[in-house]
């Protein structure tokens, strides 16, 4: 047994890494950028101008200071014509269009060249001034040529398909954009001052056309980037503020740069306590409530407690939740239980002993613990009738009776313990269902779980929080199911893990 | 016997289970907040519930009076005077003001929290280009330790209010040993920032969660210290003693409750049920129905003020006006065509379904209770026939007599039948149908098509849209029209979604931002209201009102148009109240 424990455990250790790269790769590849996010202002009416240079170098700051300006793993499936540095563009539309561009064209060189010379472009561009253009296009008696809406549209125009031509690669768009510009580039003379930019990006994509070599998009390479990359400092740490997730360390949110240690480890027992009691008391409703149904087979009482588990389970637990606020918290009816939250921010005082603080918490608990743990009666239940009459069938039971047990000690003794095997199964999930918690619940009832931190972690792109969140459900369901097996092992002296 | 057990066991549980009676004769406010705020950090975090308990534990040199709606002095002697050329802005403190630790508030402070604004080493990157485009510099004055002046990088309407959001630090609690002391603000501004290992040292530090979290590390002047934050669940403000303002007259520097417990409560359900049992003395977000609700009931009403209030937050549908022709069709690029689909927005039914009719009209982008507002500007009513009458001017008749209106556009038949893209929601749902109907009867076909955030906002961003759904939030204080107004906006693909905007508007843009002299602002933004109804890139809908509640065992229970719509230090607990035994 000790070796077969021994054997689990040492699984644990690549199982574990396979599910913190894969929870990393999962979150890096996930549309949102949490990089845009957090530099987005906060302007009362709506984004800040997203192209602007200052915006550009808020950026650029904020992916270093994330560490999001490194390679996400050691090594990178490509082709020849992926280039190898793409991680350190800091737009993740320019960065997406430049590997599309590599891909169709196979020639980084060739990319690369269009792509910068589009980018000055696009600065000199930005760089126009309405007024200035305007009192430089005058005829000779001082009549400007051009009025000043003209001038704006051309220059907003002229930015917008330049900009557009930054995020696309696709050749028909591509086309169809230096069509437009050309149009504009020859029909209004004061853009001369930037055509020179526009010209040679046009010949640079050109080039990049004739040069075309897609066959290096099939030829394999695998791009080494060493250990200065985004998994390694989160997994050993980068020898400086952070220690790495092998010593414990999962690393700062970017939303508030609060440990994640530290937010998980104030939030997980809320759920911990939820989840313990609520399997508690699923088991100790559910499993007499099943015995005693599997003894009283299709009696009037086995069909009543089916109806009654089964339409529990079918109602939404939203539902219950907000049904037992309105019952049970509501001075119209009856006000037996708070409305919200765990304790009182009047009386709660957090140098209570811990029986104070858990006779004080005792009626935050009960309603959000019914929600909690009603819909699994009738999973709970149903499982054990089944295995109960399988048991009562064996003839084990009979030769019990048959040598003059009490029903009592039949069904405790023999018929309860050879029927808990699938119970044991549930058990497992109890543990990672402590760091998962619900959403649903603790948003009725504003209970600060793990569930509402973990729902708004999505929401708001905060990796680390998502990977370390990951990581631990993954690690907890191999805790659940070894106890599971090794109680699977106490209950059935038949089951051996030698 | 096991049954009697279990009985038993839930009986007991259910008794020791009931609920304590709240204690009204307690000085203490409890206010809802719906989130956790993203921290409490005086540069660092952004959200809304932060600036709300700020107002309690942090000052700035200028405010926001909420009842005038100007800009006051707060712990400046008075607002800044201005140099003739609007680039120097001098002000001088206040004698009074005291740091915890009793010492005098000075320009050396100033000049301190300025910089960590500025610097690029604060995490504050979303909201540091909004100081360090405008200030430039600050002057101390060696021999009056209060003066201080600001140094303008150009003329801006926002100069003079700048300090109005700068929650003000202590130097010598933050940099005892002066570490930043050398850092400049030319270094600052510069484009080469090169920073020292002490500085990074030091920023490392400050920017560490805990000075976001942790209750005593959360230092400020106002009346109240956080004293206690139970994450997600609440937190606890309590008063000074002997607070510098505590003989103040202000409002703002009255401070009555001996606590303020800010409360977390996310579910609507919840917050009415507080309501019900009196959990709750101030609240500025229940849902409509819940306040309708509430107000049917003589207890509700017997313990609280209730009202529906205006602010300046609107809903609109945009109208694609530059779109590129292949993609997204020429249907809003002319202002008939516009000015049509105004008429067709059944407005006031959306706002009588959705609101219950607690929503006030939307003329333009202004609210009417800004001081700017273009009152001369008037509501677009819903019309059919004057909506078919111009679809018909600008050459969009069914010709193929399948109800749906067409034109040709560029050599092809187009049918008059767009998308209206929304984010997924059950009122943008409800909103998204009613117009679609309304739009039908007049012969357009309107595709509702709803998605989330992420996509919509990419949409609207890279001008991918007919015809969409959208809302703004706002305040009392100027918002630069830039941001959804100029033209370069668009073209950079900033959050002038619609493609608003010629030379002549962003002149008015440009001469709006750059004014001091406050007729010539107002002029700017009046000229722009007009042009912006005139060429009509959004159907202006409503602006839903604000839902205030608050328990009546307070005196100074006012409301206000501006967010938060009350100020919780000022009130103050009625004798009547004072002896009271708690609620049965």
């Amino acid at each position: 047994m000790l070796k077969y424990l021994a054997k689990r455990i040492l699984i644990f250790i690549p199982t574990l890494l396979a599910i913190s790269l894969l929870a990393f790769i999962i979150s890096i590849s996930a549309p949102a950028d949490p990089v845009e996010k957090l530099s987005s202002s906060a302007d009362k009416e709506g984004a800040a101008n997203q192209q602007s240079n200052a915006t550009k170098k808020t950026k650029q700051e904020l992916r270093k200071k994330l560490g999001l300006d490194l390679p996400v793993f050691y090594f990178s499936f490509g082709s020849l014509s992926d280039c190898d540095t793409l991680y350190k563009v800091a737009d993740k539309d320019h960065s997406a269009c430049l590997e599309e561009l590599s891909h169709y064209y196979g020639n980084w060189d060739d990319v690369f060249s269009y792509f910068n010379q589009l980018s000055i472009t696009q600065l000199s561009h930005s760089k126009l001034k309405l007024d200035d253009i305007f009192e430089m296009n005058k005829d000779m008696e001082g009549r400007s040529i051009y009025s000043k809406n003209e001038i704006n549209d051309v220059i907003t125009e002229s930015n917008f398909e330049i900009n557009s031509m930054l995020e696309t690669a696709n050749p028909k768009v591509i086309a169809s954009k230096f069509n437009s510009l050309d149009t504009l580039y020859n029909n209004f003379a004061f853009l001369s001052s930037v055509k020179k930019e526009f010209e040679q990006s046009k010949l640079l994509y050109d080039e990049m056309l004739s040069n075309q070599s897609s066959w290096k998009s099939y030829i394999p390479k695998i791009i080494w980037y060493g250990s200065k990359n985004q998994y390694h400092f989160w997994l050993f740490g980068d020898g400086d503020q952070r220690k790495g997730v092998i010593r414990g360390d999962f690393g700062f949110s970017y939303i508030d740069s609060q440990p994640i240690n530290t937010k998980i480890w104030d939030k997980v027992w809320i759920s911990f306590s939820f989840s313990l009691l609520s399997v508690l008391f699923a088991y100790l409703i559910s499993i007499p409530l099943g015995i005693y149904s599997a003894y009283k087979k299709d009696t009037k009482f086995d069909r009543i407690t089916s109806i009654v588990v089964f339409v529990l389970y079918s109602m939404p637990g939203f539902f219950i939740g907000v049904l037992l606020l309105y019952t049970f918290a509501n001075p119209d009816t009856l006000r037996w239980f708070p409305v919200s939250g765990i304790q009182d921010p009047t009386i709660y005082d957090p140098s209570w002993s811990f029986m104070q603080k858990v006779t004080h918490r005792a009626p935050y608990f009960i309603l959000p613990l019914i929600t909690y743990t009603y819909s699994s009666f009738a999973f709970l239940s149903r499982i054990m009738r089944v295995g109960v009459i399988d048991v009562f069938g064996q003839d084990y039971i009979r030769t019990a009776r048959a040598k003059g047990l009490g029903e009592g000690k039949v069904v405790m003794k023999h018929a309860l313990r050879n029927s808990l095997l699938p119970i044991i199964t549930v058990f497992a999930n109890i543990f990672p269902l402590a760091i998962g918690g619900s959403v649903i619940i603790e948003t009725i009832f504003t209970i600060p779980g793990m569930g509402f931190e973990i729902y708004s972690s999505i929401l708001n792109s905060d990796y680390p929080m998502i990977v370390a969140v990951f990581t631990i459900i993954g690690f907890l369901t191999m805790i659940g199911y070894l106890v599971a097996d090794i109680l699977y092992a106490v209950v059935d002296p038949r089951i051996s893990y030698k | 016997m096991l049954n009697k057990i279990y009985i038993v066991l839930i009986v007991a549980v259910t008794l020791s289970a009931c609920v304590d009676s709240r204690d009204l004769s307690k000085n203490i406010v409890i206010a809802h907040i719906s989130s956790n705020p993203d921290g409490l950090h005086p540069y660092n975090d952004n959200s809304v519930m932060r600036s709300f308990i700020f107002e309690h534990t942090q000052k700035t040199l200028i405010k926001l009076d909420v009842s005038s709606l100007e800009y006051i002095p707060s712990l400046a002697k008075s607002l800044p005077e201005i140099s003739d050329d609007g680039l120097l802005y001098h002000y001088e403190l206040r004698d009074d003001v005291r740091w915890d630790d009793g010492s005098e508030l000075t320009a050396q402070d100033i000049e301190f929290t300025t910089k960590l604004q500025l610097c690029p080493l604060t995490d504050n990157a979303n909201v540091r280009g909004n100081y360090s485009s405008v200030i430039k510099d600050i002057i101390l004055y060696p021999n009056n330790p209060k003066k201080f002046t600001m140094l303008a990088f150009g003329k801006n309407v926002t100069n003079p209010n700048i300090f109005s959001e700068v929650y003000i630090q202590q130097k010598a609690h933050w940099d005892p040993n002066g570490i930043l002391d050398d850092l400049t603000f030319e270094n600052i501004h510069s484009d080469n920032f090169k920073e020292k290992k002490e500085w990074s040292d030091w920023f490392n530090a400050f920017n560490h969660g805990d000075n976001r979290y942790q209750p005593n590390k959360l230092v400020g002047l106002g009346p109240y210290q956080i004293s206690e934050w139970e994450s997600g669940s609440y937190i606890i403000a309590s008063r000074k003693d002997n607070w510098w303002g505590d003989d103040d007259t202000l409002i703002y520097n009255q401070n009555y409750p001996e606590q303020i417990i800010f409360k977390i409560i996310t579910d609507d359900a919840s917050v009415f049920l507080s309501l019900k049992s009196q959990g709750l003395d101030a609240t500025n977000r229940v849902g409509t129905s819940k306040l309708f609700k509430l107000q049917k009931h003589d207890y509700f009403n017997e313990n609280y003020h209730s009202a529906f209030l205006d602010q300046y937050s609107y809903y609109y549908a945009g109208l694609n006006m530059r779109p590129d022709g292949i993609k997204r069709k020429e249907f809003f690029t002319d202002v008939k065509v516009r000015r049509a689909m105004a008429h067709l927005v059944p407005v006031d039914e959306i706002v009588e379904v959705l609101l219950h009719g607690e929503g006030s009209r939307q003329v333009a982008q202004l609210s009417n209770l800004k001081k700017n507002y273009n009152d001369t500007l008037n509501l677009i009513e819903f019309d059919l026939e004057k909506a078919k009458l111009l679809l018909n001017e600008s050459g969009w008749i069914d010709t193929d007599d399948n109800n749906i209106r067409d034109k040709i556009v560029n050599g092809e038949k187009l049918q008059l039948s767009f998308e209206l893209s929304y984010m997924s929601g059950a009122a943008s749902k409800e909103t998204a149908l009613m117009i679609k109907e309304s739009m039908w009867r007049a012969g357009v076909e309107v595709k509702p098509n709803p998605m989330d955030f992420t996509l919509f906002y990419k949409n609207a961003q890279e001008h991918d849209f007919d015809m969409m759904l959208g809302g703004w939030g706002g305040s009392a204080s100027y918002s630069n029209p830039y941001q959804l107004w100029h033209t370069s906006s668009w073209a950079n693909k900033g959050s002038n979604f619609c493609g608003f905007g010629d030379a002549y508007s962003d002149s008015l843009i440009g001469a709006a931002n750059a004014a001091i002299d406050p007729e010539e602002h107002r002029n700017a933004i009046w000229q722009l209201q007009a042009k912006i109804y005139q060429d009509q890139p959004y159907v202006f809908m409503y602006s839903p009102k604000r839902k205030i509640v608050i328990h009546k065992r307070f005196d100074n229970a006012n409301m206000y148009y501006e967010k938060p719509g009350f100020v919780l230090h000022n009130f103050n607990l009625k004798d009547s109240y004072k002896t009271k035994v708690p609620i049965p």
